[in-house]
């Protein structure tokens, strides 16, 4: 009944969703910070970059400093064969002194596909009947999050919701809360989900003190396209999401509540890519401005294709895999401190050669139907799903892979439980001492994976690497590694959880 | 963030500092919310030593990094400090 009521006045709940006076109050002199001739005239004045140039922008890049517009639409510009790969090489080492040589994995997890907005480019728009309509109710998501954490061994996920008034802020709080409740037996000890990041609609300053309260980790929310004129024609005016300034200053809204790792994104595709990585550049800088904190993640997805959805097939801006992979580079060189998630939505091969451009995260063992972990389908169901994706890979075969290629793979989220989260990881990224975090929580966490999810072949594999690891921990950090092996220890005889 | 007020959060700061200086370790304060401890006060050093939460009311929490030469006697000795200081 409850639902129904609620269902009913779903026109009039769309009608109070945006508050504008939680837009206006960020705006300077009433403009908002996507100045577009600002862009064009940038991109224009920077064509041909001189060498020198390059090379000493990418010194500023190295020593973790936010670049200016002027810089970023230098090195968009670069066509230089020889440039192009020393930047992929400063890109490279950037990820390393940030982050080190850690892969941090998750998975999503689609809780609804209900949605009042409708916008062309997504399968789960209101007016597209072909997909079959669904929210998941708490008894399922804490099915779905007990096959997550306890068979597959994920313990961070990116919890994913569409706008409507079925799933609104009361349902999101719930639906986390549920799922932090989760644990389960494993082999050796138990899977739980650590940390929980939200993609979600924009919400209101209130609703994100919601949030807050339940202990999310990042709050994310891509503005799609930066471009104001492709905004209007892809999202219709009469929806919440038609409204761009709503949509851009959500993570104002966030910082204000007190959320404070915030991601930030592009579905790259909607319009041209170079303009696009020039409004991630000037949505950072603002909030750097307004905040002292820059975006804790950007994620940069290209359009794929989705049920009875034909823009995603025709549409101009389709972003090539070579721009994608140079879109990569300037992005890690531009923000050199924040974290860079590419998914599953590329295919394994791209996947392969654009992680070791800078990317820190990335989701594996990924359905994104809805109840698609529990009720275990393997392959794609275009009906239930926004799109479809484009590596089905497990876990486990991802961390193989990742192996081979010198990455550990890491479950750790120990940063947002000891205070490690906005201005203050933000410094210690910017400084170069996160890394050793990173390093050694990845150990430790990828050991407890090994005991209690790994094949024989994976955990041989593991070990190998975890040998490595140590043995560069014994040599780097000799002050700390008694702990660290202390600690090491105790995960190996079954204890969990332990951290940095 | 409104119980967290800016003349709470210098005092917690200036306890940072004073710590340092004192007992040669970092401690630093977060709100906690769930299994969030979200960082509002105090600093943290240039290496990785592990840490030890400790709740100083409900929302509040102490974060004290476990360096060798910090015994037990001086962890407690912060943390019943920081509770007068938040309770001042």
């Amino acid at each position: 009944m409850y639902i129904l009521q609620k269902d009913k006045n779903s026109e009039s709940w769309v009608k109070k969703r945006i508050k504008y006076e939680e837009i206006t109050k960020y705006m300077d002199n009433g403009k908002d910070f996507i100045n577009e001739e600002e862009i064009f005239e940038r991109l224009k004045k920077n064509k041909n970059p001189d060498k020198r140039k390059v090379k000493d922008i990418l010194q500023k890049s190295l020593s973790i400093q936010t670049l200016s517009l002027d810089e970023v639409a230098t090195l968009l510009n670069v066509e230089d064969e020889n440039l192009l790969l020393e930047m992929e090489e400063v890109a490279k080492k950037i990820k390393k002194k940030v982050y080190d040589n850690r892969i941090v994995t998750f998975a999503p997890l689609y809780l609804s596909n209900l949605c009042v907005n409708n916008c062309l480019y997504c399968g789960f728009r209101r007016e597209n009947k072909t997909v079959k309509r669904r929210a998941l109710t708490l008894e399922e998501v804490k099915k779905e999050t007990e096959v997550l954490a306890g068979e597959i061994g994920h313990k961070r996920l990116i919890v994913v919701y569409g706008e409507h008034p079925l799933t609104d802020v009361e349902y999101i709080r719930n639906t986390i809360e549920t799922i932090y409740r989760v644990k389960v037996k494993t082999k050796k000890g138990y899977g739980e989900i650590r940390r929980v990041n939200v993609n979600a609609p924009p919400l209101s300053i209130e609703e994100l003190k919601i949030l807050k309260e339940v202990g999310i980790g990042t709050f994310q929310v891509f503005q799609e396209t930066y471009h104001h004129l492709s905004y209007k024609k892809l999202h219709p005016q009469n929806t919440i999401k038609g409204n761009y300034l709503w949509r851009l200053y959500c993570m104002h809204r966030a910082l204000e509540a007190g959320v404070d790792d915030v991601g930030i994104g592009v579905l790259f595709g909607l319009y041209d890519w170079k303009f696009e990585v020039m409004g991630l550049t000037l949505h950072t800088l603002e909030l750097e401005k307004k905040f002292g904190i820059g975006p804790h993640t950007i994620s940069f997805p290209r359009i794929e294709p989705a049920v009875n959805t034909p823009f995603t097939e025709n549409s101009h801006y389709k972003v090539s895999d070579e721009d994608f992979k140079k879109l990569v580079v300037v992005i890690r060189l531009a923000v050199p401190y924040t974290g860079m998630i590419i998914t599953a939505r590329e295919s394994a091969k791209i996947r392969r050669e654009v992680i070791s451009l800078g990317c820190t995260q990335t989701d594996a063992s990924t359905r994104i139907g809805i109840g698609a972990y529990s009720e275990r389908y393997n392959t794609q169901e275009a009906k239930r799903q926004q799109f479809l994706i484009g590596d089905t890979r497990s876990l486990e075969e991802l961390i193989k892979e990742l192996a081979e290629m010198g990455y550990i793979t890491s479950f750790c989220t120990a940063g947002y439980r000891c205070g490690r989260t906005g201005k203050c990881i933000m410094d210690l990224l910017k400084e170069g001492k996160e890394r050793w975090f990173c390093k050694l929580n990845a150990v430790l966490t990828f050991r407890e994976w090994l005991d209690d999810f790994a094949c024989e072949e994976t955990k041989r594999i593991g070990e190998n690497l975890i040998q490595k690891e140590i043995n560069e921990i014994k040599q780097l950090l000799p002050a700390v590694y008694p702990q660290f092996i202390s600690y090491y220890e105790r995960i190996k005889n079954g204890e969990r959880d332990i951290y940095f | 963030m409104s119980e967290f007020t800016e003349k709470l959060i210098e005092k917690l700061n200036d306890f940072s500092h004073y710590c340092k200086e004192k007992y040669s370790v970092n401690i630093w304060f977060a709100q906690i919310l769930g299994k969030r401890w979200s960082y509002i006060a105090g600093e943290k050093s240039s290496l990785p030593f592990p840490s030890v939460g400790v709740k100083l009311r409900n929302n509040l929490g102490i974060v004290i990094e476990e360096t060798q030469g910090l015994s037990e006697e001086k962890r407690n000795l912060i943390t019943s400090e920081a509770k007068k200081i938040i309770n001042e």
